[in-house]
């Protein structure tokens, strides 16, 4: 077998699983529908006595809000209800597999990322489609804009990816690591704008932010779209996104090494 | 005599985890953060929302984030009916002579949750000094009702969704995105959204009576509503009553539970 019909195997597989639950199907699009019109209600109702504010008026506000709800989609289905976490295969011991499989763990991770994230798109696209053609988003500020929006987005979700793979690994110490999980989920809500764009934040919870690789993911590629950030001053933050990159990447290469080590196979 | 002994327990078990029971304590807090980053935004960058002042937001954000604080700490068990079904652990619980909802409680006794609960003194304490609201011993006693109606109500929604859980695991999903739900939305004066959103949250999944009617009426703010002010008035009792209607539902459902492990 090909390396790349390999890949294709490992990929699709949260995928299948997903499209074979025609009810997780459904709840999807009734759970994102709500979220985004309630988001959009919301966002549209704050500024209904300002016109300006926080160096957005109400379209970039309201499309940066929306945005930051299809953004969650973005990371594809959640694989715990099919028992398929790097965390419930540590603690039942399945994670042995990993290690017998003719696929290097680490590879099989980042595979397995890929069409996880690929399927979140799917849904986030279709989804953007339909909010612009009832005029729920604004369209990106400029042509430049778009290309940076869409640059800056995959390099955001490289950060993210780096991120949330180092919190899986470091269950082969923990063994556990749902809390560690949760307090990153809440920690990238907070600090990339996904609660509120963190353009309405004090200037001390904006340079905090801005040292820290969350607000690569979703604050950067938004403020970009909406024009709140000019495309002659993402240089800037291209930069810091590669930056975090090669260093996520570079850490978590070691950690999976020590892991390879490390792991423990419980119930076995 | 025994629940105690289950709660040991579950702290025990937590704390075998030690790292992840430390990160645990930790999310407690940064949850409670996110919604009060969120107030804060409202509060200090927009001059209301939907006609009510800051203070008001603030005030029906501390009642519902008190009420989830709660909720969490004593019956997050029902939050993983799916996992302990998926595991065959409702069996044993049916075995044991304690209730079977009981012991999805006391499953998981989620310590950590009540860090928040400094977050939440802190919310109330800006509330209340923002609010212009003459504190009388009624109108306080009203407020502590309106908190342990806030968390029989949240409770009440993850009773019906979990007792559905006992036969259907994707049901989890939904217990999640309710929760997620809530905390975007249960913090603001309701009227703000369209009235179709507005209907569903009365109505179909009844967030308006967690905090947002209790504040409507502590702040006087009655004539607004789509509801008659006394069904305002009576929100902690009404939550009450769905609590137990829950709880029936519960046992309907717990009847009809087959063990997946044949």
């Amino acid at each position: 077998m090909s390396e790349l019909a390999q890949g294709w195997r490992i990929a699709r597989r949260s995928v299948l699983y997903e499209t074979h639950h025609p009810g997780r199907l459904a709840g999807v699009v009734t759970q994102l529908s709500t979220q985004v019109f309630l988001t959009w209600c919301l966002w549209t109702a704050l500024y209904a006595t300002v016109s300006f504010n926080a160096g957005m008026d109400r379209g970039q506000a309201v499309t940066y809000a929306v945005l930051a709800t299809l953004y969650g989609r973005l990371r594809g289905p959640d694989r715990g209800l099919a028992r398929d976490t790097v965390r419930q295969h540590v603690r039942t011991g399945s994670i042995v597999y990993w290690y017998l499989r003719p696929v290097d763990p680490q590879r099989y991770h980042w595979v397995r990322a890929v069409g996880d994230q690929l399927y979140g798109l799917a849904w986030a696209a279709a989804a953007y489609t339909v909010c612009r053609l009832i005029g729920l988003v604004e369209g990106p500020a400029s042509k430049t804009a778009a290309g940076l929006f869409l640059l800056t987005l995959v390099l955001g979700q490289m950060v993210l990816y780096y991120l949330l793979a180092l919190v899986d690994v470091a269950c082969f110490w923990t063994l556990n690591n749902f809390g560690v999980g949760a307090m990153i989920n809440l920690t990238q809500n907070l600090f990339a704008g996904a609660i509120a764009p963190l353009w309405f934040f004090p200037g001390w919870f904006q340079t905090l932010s801005s040292w820290l690789p969350f607000q690569s993911s979703l604050h950067v590629p938004l403020s970009l779209y909406v024009g709140r950030i000019p495309p002659a001053d993402a240089g800037h933050y291209v930069l810091v996104q590669v930056i975090w990159i090669v260093l996520l990447a570079l850490v978590l290469r070691r950690f999976w090494r020590r892991a390879d080590r490390q792991v423990v196979v419980q119930g076995g | 005599m025994l629940t105690l002994r289950f709660i040991k327990l579950s702290i025990k078990a937590a704390l075998e985890y030690r790292t992840d029971f430390i990160f645990m304590i930790a999310v407690g807090i940064i949850w409670q953060v996110t919604v009060v980053a969120f107030a804060t935004v409202v509060i200090t960058r927009f001059p209301g929302l939907g006609g009510w002042s800051a203070g008001d937001v603030l005030l029906v954000a501390s009642v519902r984030l008190a009420g989830h604080t709660f909720a969490s700490g004593f019956f997050i068990g029902l939050r993983q009916v799916s996992e302990l079904t998926a595991d065959g652990k409702i069996d044993a619980f049916l075995l044991r002579p304690l209730p079977v909802y009981r012991q999805v409680m006391l499953n998981y006794f989620h310590m950590p949750e009540f860090g928040g609960l400094a977050v939440v003194a802190v919310m109330f304490a800006a509330a209340v000094r923002m609010v212009d609201i003459d504190w009388t011993p009624w109108r306080i006693g009203y407020l502590v009702a309106s908190v342990v109606g806030a968390t029989l109500l949240e409770v009440a929604l993850q009773t019906v969704l979990g007792a559905f859980a006992l036969r259907r695991p994707t049901v989890k999903l939904w217990q999640e995105w309710t929760e997620e739900l809530m905390a975007a939305f249960g913090n603001y004066p309701l009227h703000i959204l369209p009235n179709l959103a507005w209907a569903v949250f009365v109505f179909v999944l009844p967030i308006a009576f967690c905090a947002y009617f209790p504040v409507a009426v502590l702040t006087g703010q009655t004539s607004s509503l789509p509801v008659p002010a006394g069904v305002a008035v009576a929100s902690p009792l009404i939550s009450a009553t769905l609590f137990l209607a829950a709880l029936g539902w519960w046992r309907i459902e717990l009847r009809r539970y087959e063990s997946v492990g044949g």
